[in-house]
């Protein structure tokens, strides 16, 4: 997989492989999880105090399902442009996107931990050492969307002023 | 989001009672709220770096500093200062899937 970024600042993804792909192809649906654990965890507690928590709850936590569904078709709509031969796709993610895939990958990877029941430990190893081919396939995945993370982090880097 | 209330009683404002009342409800508004940050098991410590020089605007040192901390003690305190703008920052951060609460300081 090779990341070239455009004069306008678009982050082209080219030779992703099919497993890759597929990864990438599977995020809005882990995005859009009803799973009751994924749906705890997006609304984490923020204060200790129960009526300050109920305020928060009513004024902060619409705002952020909107931004979380506005990620999510935003994510949607970039893989929609997923094109090219098999073992040699590419996709464009504009520059205004990149904070949307950030968070949505770091969203899709906890979803995924959550998810699968994996355990602090799989995240850190070698998914090809998990015997369940499912939990084997949720951790590999996971690893494709924290690379992804991390070309988009240094490709923001290289942006910065020296 | 700011919830300072305005305590007064009916007594009036010149008496004993009242000043005492005002005196606690605005020590507890003007009493600055910790933005901590909680480590978790999926996070990159890069993106948490990231997210931290992109919503304070901290330099790359010192966000990887509170990175640090955040992966070494479990939590970090990343901000310090008035609710409403604490608050704007747990939204920030929580935008970004950041484990956070708030706190307030203690005398």
């Amino acid at each position: 997989m090779r990341l070239r970024r455009l004069p306008d600042k678009t982050l082209l993804l080219s030779r992703i492989p099919g497993d890759v792909a597929d990864a990438l192809r599977a995020i809005p649906g882990l995005l859009a999880s009803e799973d009751p654990a994924v749906a705890d965890w997006r609304v984490p507690r923020t204060y200790d105090d129960e009526a300050d928590e109920a305020d928060w709850q009513r004024s902060a936590e619409p705002e952020l399902a909107h931004l979380f569904e506005s990620r999510q078709r935003t994510i949607a709509g970039d893989l929609a442009g997923l094109a090219g031969r098999p073992r040699a796709l590419r996709l464009s993610i504009p520059e205004a996107h990149r904070a949307a895939w950030l968070s949505g990958l770091n969203a899709a990877r906890h979803i995924l931990f959550i998810t699968h029941g994996l355990t602090s430990a799989e995240v850190e190893a070698d998914p090809a050492a998990i015997g369940a081919p499912a939990r084997a396939r949720a951790a590999l995945h996971l690893h494709y969307y924290g690379l992804l993370q991390e070309m988009l982090i240094r490709a923001a880097a290289s942006d910065d002023p020296a | 989001m700011n919830r300072a209330s305005s305590t007064r009683s009916a007594r009036g404002a010149d008496s004993g009672v009242d000043t005492v009342v005002e005196t606690v409800t605005e020590t507890r508004t003007a009493r600055p709220w910790n933005v901590i940050v909680h480590d978790d098991p999926v996070t990159l410590m890069s993106y948490v770096t990231h997210a931290l020089m992109e919503i304070f605007g901290y330099a790359r040192e010192k966000a990887h500093r509170l990175m640090m901390e955040v992966h070494t003690q479990g939590r970090a305190i990343v901000w310090t200062g008035g609710r409403e703008r604490a608050e704007v920052y747990a939204q920030k951060l929580k935008g970004r899937h950041l484990r956070t609460t708030l706190e307030r300081v203690d005398d």
